[in-house]
């Protein structure tokens, strides 16, 4: 009996002329949220290297919305991985270092299935997302942690440099490359552009209500789109910070220091009514994170970068100092330079 | 001579304790008690716990803690497997993580207190609990100098000061908080109380009426209707109110302080059986304030029936102490007064109450003066627990310090209420016989006496005369019979049970001193 995608038989094949597909694998750093596609390991013909590829799985697609009409999946399977891949080359044609971009994409045609396209990305390899590398004890590999911090806090600057909010931003989507020497935001997949409209741009929250700020999970709805895209990746990049040191990201340690009856899953009233109790719980949360980092240095300059990064009223997100200026509030500059200047402290063991 | 009343009508004014003992009290739920869930939660929990399976690395597990935790889904095996791995692993673990991985093992552990009140009130020095608040306000204006826009750390500042009786200080921090948040139910009710004790109800009218929520907040419409009553205004709600309950969609313990001033607003306008139908509503589900209140409308009419103990709520004291005191059981009294106290320490009502009875019934004087003087911590300025610890003062033979306080009393006794300046005097007469100055100490009670049969102070009228009784007798005096003969003929129709109380041991000492002579 045909399958119903050719997406799992890929292995064999050779794409776009220089790409030979080595296996399929489960999955792959930056590959989460694998609902949606299969993973190969491919290499290129001419030099060797080695890289993944994503290729689109309609089958989860199936699984995914059961009951839902086909060809509404069929077309938003299509508009997705139309986005992705236009998000994707517009990345790599501005060059941004800092954010993992495809090498190739194109698509594979297997005749003898009944739907024989294949869209696929190839992307470079990562070795791991980050959260294979962590560990939480007290100043353990601060200098490494600040680096990669400052590289994603440089890859986010630099997609919003390009109007695209991430949206997604979360650990296993900070990909680790050379020797974890370098860390990189994958998965655009959820996020928001302002010159490529995006299939789940509805004004809802496409990215993860696991990682997602306390707003977002009490349902409050920010009129303003610009707030509602980047005040949303300021509080991620904070929430990442804390998981970095700590191992929990911002939004479970609010979880943690709420009053389970103010928590997003018994709060049935307006974000608005809550709002002061998160902000208590807030307080305490930052507290909690910053006498978790015994270096005085980086347990104010962490905690203070953390405490406006994920200011739980989304209005006042972002640097004190930026929001005085004209231009985004949102805008990272500042967090970049302090980064930089605390990672290398840190590396030459000056902090 | 000690008195007990400081109000003459208890009004449903919110009680004002710490955030944490507010939501323990269930006080700040939201009205609707059902669970929400994010969409998808169970796919979103079962990628990272494939992701934990494939790779059950530190991290990994953390992640999926945190998803657990944010999406209140426990139940996995996986779940139990990652907080052994971070148990496992705790040299490289965060006290965080392993402080969510317990709380997530044991579900509902409730969240460890960051800053708390001495949980002992009358057992630590008068000098430690005061250095322990100020250790307390030091650390809320910390919190204050680097999260200045947190309402609720203001509205803790503002009970911290309100506790030290510093009113302007506690003032200014809570209308900080009514200015980061005016909508708030815990700050508008805080401040409600705050304003009420400082005789300020007009004030405290304005924030409540300014409330977006407040019709829809039964909690708030509560406060509206007490604080509406205590300015002599007609309540504006009342149609809303009774809209709210008959919705059937609030919790009856939503309902119960709503209910509770309803039922109080009817009884005070004579109409008992509306009232007793909103009373009954507030005690389906009822909570201390509201437990507390009908327990004073069945004092003053004792057609209204209740046995609080058959209630299980948090902080009953007041209530389980007004019961007792109806039914003479002094030592029981004294004890529910110090907790009570404990619980709402800016409040003068359990200081009078407990040196009323400690004094008057147990003779317990140095429990009446220790009272008072942390009574008098938070309400420096209250006359009434002046004259409590000056009477416990001359009664342990304590009579400079006696002295003392009635000379700083007196340049302001002009301008207190009547009642008041009938309690002085008998005050003033017990500190004269006190110091062996009888007949000026007569004269003294014996015009609080008159003063208070002119104006009808029933209450007092028998006070003055029972503790001249008492004096008399004590004093072993020439007058004993014709100050008997008058207690006898005043006090024996007395409704009130401490006056019979007090007329026992005065009738008693009477009959000792007969035959002793």
């Amino acid at each position: 009996m045909e399958r119903l995608n050719a997406a799992h038989s890929l292995s064999g094949l050779v794409l776009n002329e220089k790409w030979k597909v080595l296996k399929e694998i489960e999955s792959y750093p930056g590959a989460t949220g694998g609902f949606f596609s299969v993973c190969y390991e491919v290499q290129n013909l001419e030099t060797g290297l080695i890289a993944f590829l994503k290729a689109l799985n309609f089958e989860a697609f199936f699984q995914m919305f059961p009951g839902k009409n086909i060809v509404e999946i069929l077309y938003e399977q299509t508009q997705a991985y139309k986005y992705e891949r236009d998000i994707l080359l517009l990345c790599k044609t501005k060059r941004l270092s800092k954010v993992a971009t495809i090498l190739d994409e194109g698509e594979a045609y297997l005749s003898s299935f009944t739907i024989p396209n294949v869209p696929f990305l190839i992307f470079e390899l990562a070795e791991m997302d980050v959260r294979n590398k962590l560990s939480f004890a007290k100043d353990l590999d601060n200098a490494w942690k600040l680096q990669s911090l400052h590289d994603i806090a440089a890859g986010l600057r630099q997609l919003h440099s390009v109007k695209i909010s991430h949206q997604d931003l979360k650990p296993s989507n900070v990909l680790l490359y050379h020797d974890s020497t370098i860390s990189k935001i994958g998965d655009l997949g959820r996020s928001l552009c302002e010159s490529i409209h995006a299939p789940h741009d509805n004004g809802s929250f496409p990215g993860d209500f696991r990682y997602a700020p306390p707003e977002l999970l009490y349902r409050y709805y920010i009129e303003d789109a610009n707030i509602r895209k980047y005040a949303t990746d300021c509080y991620l990049f904070g929430s990442l910070i804390v998981f970095y040191f700590i191992g929990l990201n911002m939004t479970s340690l609010l979880a943690k220091n709420i009053n389970k009856d103010f928590k997003w899953t018994k709060w049935h009233g307006a974000y608005k009514e809550v709002q002061s109790y998160v902000l208590e719980a807030f307080e305490l949360a930052i507290n909690e994170f910053k006498s978790q980092i015994e270096n005085e240095t980086l347990q104010e300059e962490l905690g203070r970068m953390v405490e406006y990064l994920c200011f739980p009223i989304p209005e006042k997100r972002g640097h004190p100092r930026t929001i005085l200026l004209r231009g985004s509030s949102f805008n990272l500059e500042r967090f970049i330079t302090r980064l930089d200047y605390l990672s290398k402290k840190a590396k030459y063991k000056l902090i | 001579m000690a008195i007990i009343k400081s109000i003459d009508k208890r009004r449903v004014i919110p009680n004002w304790r710490d955030f944490k003992s507010t939501i323990n009290n269930g006080e700040l739920q939201c009205q609707q008690n059902k669970l929400y869930k994010i969409p998808n939660s169970d796919k979103l929990l079962q990628e990272k716990i494939d992701d934990f399976i494939k790779t059950p690395a530190l991290g990994i597990a953390a992640d999926l803690l945190s998803t657990a935790y944010i999406l209140d889904i426990y139940e996995n095996l996986v779940i139990e497997k990652a907080i052994d791995l971070i148990q496992e692993n705790q040299n490289i673990s965060s006290t965080s993580l392993i402080d969510l991985s317990k709380k997530v093992h044991s579900k509902d552990e409730p969240i460890k207190d960051q800053i708390h009140e001495s949980d002992s009130l009358l057992t630590t020095s008068k000098h430690d609990y005061i250095e322990n608040i100020r250790k307390q306000i030091a650390l809320y204006k910390n919190r204050l100098r680097l999260l200045p826009i947190n309402p609720v750390g203001w509205v803790e500042l503002s009970r911290l000061y309100s506790l030290l009786g510093q009113p302007k200080q506690s003032e200014n921090a809570i209308k900080i908080a009514l200015a980061l948040d005016p909508n708030n139910r815990f700050i508008i009710r805080s401040a409600a109380r705050l304003l009420i004790h400082n005789d300020k109800a007009d004030e405290a009218y304005y924030y409540i009426r300014r409330a977006e929520i407040l019709k829809y907040d039964p909690w708030l419409l509560s406060t509206e209707i007490a604080t509406s009553c205590i300015l002599e205004r007609r309540p504006k709600f009342i149609k809303e109110s009774i809209g709210l309950i008959e919705s059937k969609n609030l919790s009856d313990f939503s309902l119960t302080e709503l209910t509770s001033a309803l039922g109080t607003l009817e009884f005070y306008d004579g109409s008992n059986k509306k009232a007793k139908a909103f009373f009954k509503k507030s005690m389906i589900s009822p909570n201390d304030n509201s437990l507390a209140q009908l327990e004073w409308i069945s004092n003053e009419d004792k057609s209204f029936q209740i046995n609080p103990n058959q209630y299980n709520i948090r902080n009953p004291q007041e209530a389980f102490a007004l019961n007792c005191f109806e039914n003479s059981k002094w030592k029981q009294v004294l004890q529910y007064s110090e907790s009570w106290l404990k619980d709402i320490p800016y409040s003068t009502r359990p200081v009078l109450l407990g040196s009323f009875v400690a004094e008057t019934f147990l003779n317990d004087y140095d429990k009446a003066i220790e009272l008072c003087k942390r009574g008098l911590i938070a309400n420096p300025n209250d006359v009434i627990t002046k004259n409590n610890l000056i009477c416990s003062y001359a009664q342990v033979g304590c009579l400079d310090e006696a002295i003392q306080l009635l000379e700083k009393l007196k340049p302001g006794i002009a301008l207190l209420p009547d009642e008041q300046k009938i309690v002085l005097q008998a005050t003033s007469g017990l500190v004269l016989f006190r110091m062996g100055e009888i007949e000026n100490g007569r004269e003294l009670y014996l015009t609080a006496y008159q003063n208070a049969k002119k104006a009808n102070y029933n209450y007092l009228k028998n006070m003055a005369i029972l503790h001249l009784a008492k004096e008399e007798i004590n004093a072993k005096t020439d007058n004993i019979e014709n100050i008997f003969n008058l207690v006898q003929k005043e006090t024996t129709e007395s409704p009130d049970n401490d006056v019979q109380e007090l007329f026992k041991i005065v009738e008693d000492s009477y009959k000792k001193n007969r035959k002793s002579d």
